[in-house]
């Protein structure tokens, strides 16, 4: 009998927790506390200049979240009201939110049905001669297709963002996608893959955009003088010790979630009802932040059921799963009234078919926590899916 | 060294219980903590000083109507970068008044004038408090005026958590009086603001505005409000250090400059200040 109708759940066990705290975590966190010198950026530094080594690029910046970095980005790049910037509406509030604080208008892009991720040919319709950037975002740790990406922005003369908030570790033809674009984000919020509960990154190879991003930390100085805006978004010296602790086994992480990754994509594979989206193969690592699957809705239809109720029912056999993000432009807050005030202008929210598509019909994920597990637990993952199917009929008044 | 062994076994727990950021338990408890400590009903602990008085100014900006899409925030000419420069990043545009010459502050007696000839709307007025000027400063005259005008009143109070004005918490007299947790304040926790105030809807507001347009009790659900909001939080790391510094009665003294300007003057009666008489 379906858990949902009372009967006894798949699975039995809690996922891994996350985040994961080792011996090193304890130690680097007493030394810092011990040493009772918050304020001197030491350790901040040490992790910037790993971080830059390990990506690939010239200049790295932790700042005190992947949503102030996105903002700071903007601003770095003169970016603001009256200018365009496009993005997927696929994703967190927060891409959409640090382009409103910035005082820029955001203009939706449609996702790519075969990955949902933004869509290169949908990007090239939206520019105007208002555009100033493309921000494209790695959601669930999957690279965008990068190249087609880099030369739109290039043809255009717009900056490009790759949005990496999910997407520390992922890796595009052999390179850290944090190398790719004018410059990268990254979020190290309590859930990533990457964590200090709260922090961001910034990562580029531009020099101008380094200084101005060096001012702006600075309180709006350079010396004595003010030359720019200011706020004060630093990483305290307490996040970047356990940014440090954390990132020395972030490596294995990555690995360990590929491999399971793929083996949990093997085992759906041939179910018929349900895919894990295509996998670029120029994406060298997929950071997997996310676990996206596709449920398809013309196969669930012929048994009378939707993906919601297909969730439910996952849900209720002890399957961490959800449906994924609600498209963007269906947020109130996109459309109200103090947003048209902070950029001065409405944001068009014309529905996307292909983000509809995903978000209200097909899409789903698990966390990245599913992929620490053991192979037991994934077995057990695939089982209810399947027990679910079978008893699909059931679920018709659910 | 009792504050430094309970600061690390919290920190620990912390560690190992797996909620570091996004609205943890410290988040909450040290932000009330202060909040009681200094007389305040509502406290919301951010990550810096800007950030604090960012989700503030922010929600005073979504009383205007969408058409209003230029408006001016006053701040006192001599006054914290940040009072200006934030403002500029929230879409305002600092308007400069002048100080009083004895005591530093925002004249009382000109702010009426001044006030009436800035055209446009006004988001806030921003005093910076000096703690430890003099007595017979008219900070309910500038609040009254602000009442009259229907223009908040912002109390920039630097690292004096605890400060009270004739005896009375400094929330008494202004919509919101930001802090900073930063090097050489009262209480030094590296970095983070805190918003202090008596007004359920600034609190929410401004809760808002920092979490994603989430509201207070909301949780990490996807956001359905109608505010676009940023990410203003503060880490349990460093909430948590507030509050066992808090607790432990371990605020720091005044700094020797802060001391000499204090010296042989009638100063406002705060905590911090009382610690070293």
């Amino acid at each position: 009998m379906l858990a949902i109708h009372g009967g006894t759940p798949v699975l039995k066990k809690n996922m891994p927790a996350w985040p994961q705290v080792t011996d090193i975590d304890r130690e680097m966190l007493r030394d810092t506390l011990l040493s009772g010198n918050y304020n001197s950026g030491k350790l901040r530094k040490e992790f910037e200049t790993a971080f830059a080594k390990d990506c690939g690029v010239a200049h790295c910046f932790a700042v005190a979240n992947g949503t102030v970095s996105l903002e700071l980005l903007l601003r770095g790049f003169g970016i603001g009201k009256g200018d365009e910037v496009i993005l997927p509406p696929y994703t967190f509030i927060a891409t959409l939110s640090s382009i409103v604080f910035a005082g820029a208008t955001p203009v939706f892009a449609d996702i790519d049905d075969s990955n949902y991720l933004i869509s290169p040919a949908s990007v090239e319709e939206k520019i105007t001669d208002k555009t100033r950037a493309i921000v494209a975002v790695a959601v669930g740790g999957c690279p965008p297709d990068l190249d087609a990406l880099e030369d739109i922005a290039k043809r255009h003369g717009i900056k490009f963002i790759v949005d990496a908030a999910q997407g520390v570790g992922a890796e595009w033809k052999g390179k850290s996608i944090c190398a790719y674009g004018d410059a990268a984000s990254i979020s190290c919020q309590n859930s990533k893959n990457l964590t200090s509960g709260e922090g961001g990154i910034i990562t580029t190879n531009d020099d101008v955009l380094a200084k101005n991003l060096e001012y702006m930390l600075s309180g709006g100085k350079d010396g004595d003088k003010f030359v720019s805006v200011a706020q004060d978004h630093r990483i305290t010296e307490l996040q970047a010790s356990i940014l440090l602790s954390q990132y020395s086994k972030l490596a294995r992480e990555v690995v360990l979630r590929d491999k399971n990754a793929a083996y949990l994509a093997g085992r759906i594979k041939g179910l018929g009802f349900v895919e894990h989206l295509a996998y670029d193969e120029r994406i060298t690592t997929h950071a997997y932040h996310l676990f996206l699957m596709r449920f398809k809705k013309e196969e669930l239809a012929k048994k009378g059921i939707t993906r919601d109720q297909f969730i439910k029912a996952l849900v209720a056999e002890g399957v961490p799963i959800c449906s994924g993000y609600a498209p963007l432009y269906t947020f109130p807050c996109v459309t109200s009234r103090d947003t048209a005030r902070m950029i001065g202008t409405n944001i068009d929210v014309t529905p996307l078919p292909v983000c509809d598509n995903a978000s209200f019909a097909e899409g789903s994920w698990m966390g990245q926590a599913v992929l620490l597990s053991d192979r037991a637990t994934l077995d057990a993952i695939v089982d209810a899916i399947i027990k679910v199917w079978e008893h699909a009929e059931e679920l018709k008044n659910v | 060294m009792e504050m430094q062994k309970r600061l690390i076994e919290t920190e620990l727990s912390v560690l190992e219980s797996g909620v570091w950021g996004t609205i943890g338990g410290y988040s909450v408890s040290a932000a009330k903590a202060l909040a009681e400590y200094s007389g305040a009903n509502y406290g919301l602990l951010c990550h810096s000083y800007d950030a604090a008085y960012e989700a503030v100014l922010r929600h005073f900006g979504a009383r205007f109507d969408e058409s209003q899409t230029s408006d001016a925030t006053v701040v006192c000419e001599v006054s914290a970068p940040a009072d200006s420069l934030v403002a500029v990043c929230v879409g305002s545009t600092p308007v400069f008044t002048d100080v009083c010459e004895t005591c530093g502050m925002m004249r009382p007696k000109n702010l009426e004038a001044f006030l009436q000839s800035i055209e446009l709307p006004i988001r806030a007025v921003v005093l910076d408090y000096l703690v430890g000027r003099k007595e017979d400063y008219k900070l309910s005259r500038v609040q009254e005026i602000c009442r009259e005008k229907k223009i908040p009143l912002i109390l920039n109070v630097g690292g004096y958590i605890g400060a009270r004005h004739e005896g009375k918490p400094l929330t008494d007299y202004c919509d919101a009086a930001i802090f900073t947790l930063g090097k050489g304040s009262a209480i030094d926790v590296g970095m983070s603001g805190l918003v202090l105030t008596n007004d359920m809807g600034i609190f929410q507001g401004a809760f808002a505005y920092h979490n994603c347009g989430r509201g207070f009790g909301e949780g990490a659900s996807l956001v359905m409000n109608d505010i676009v909001g940023g990410d203003l939080r503060v880490t349990e790391w460093t909430a948590a250090a507030a509050q066992i510094i808090l607790e432990e009665g371990a605020l720091a003294t005044p700094t020797p400059m802060v001391q000499e300007k204090m010296k042989g003057q009638p100063v406002f009666d705060t905590p911090y200040v009382k610690k070293q008489q």
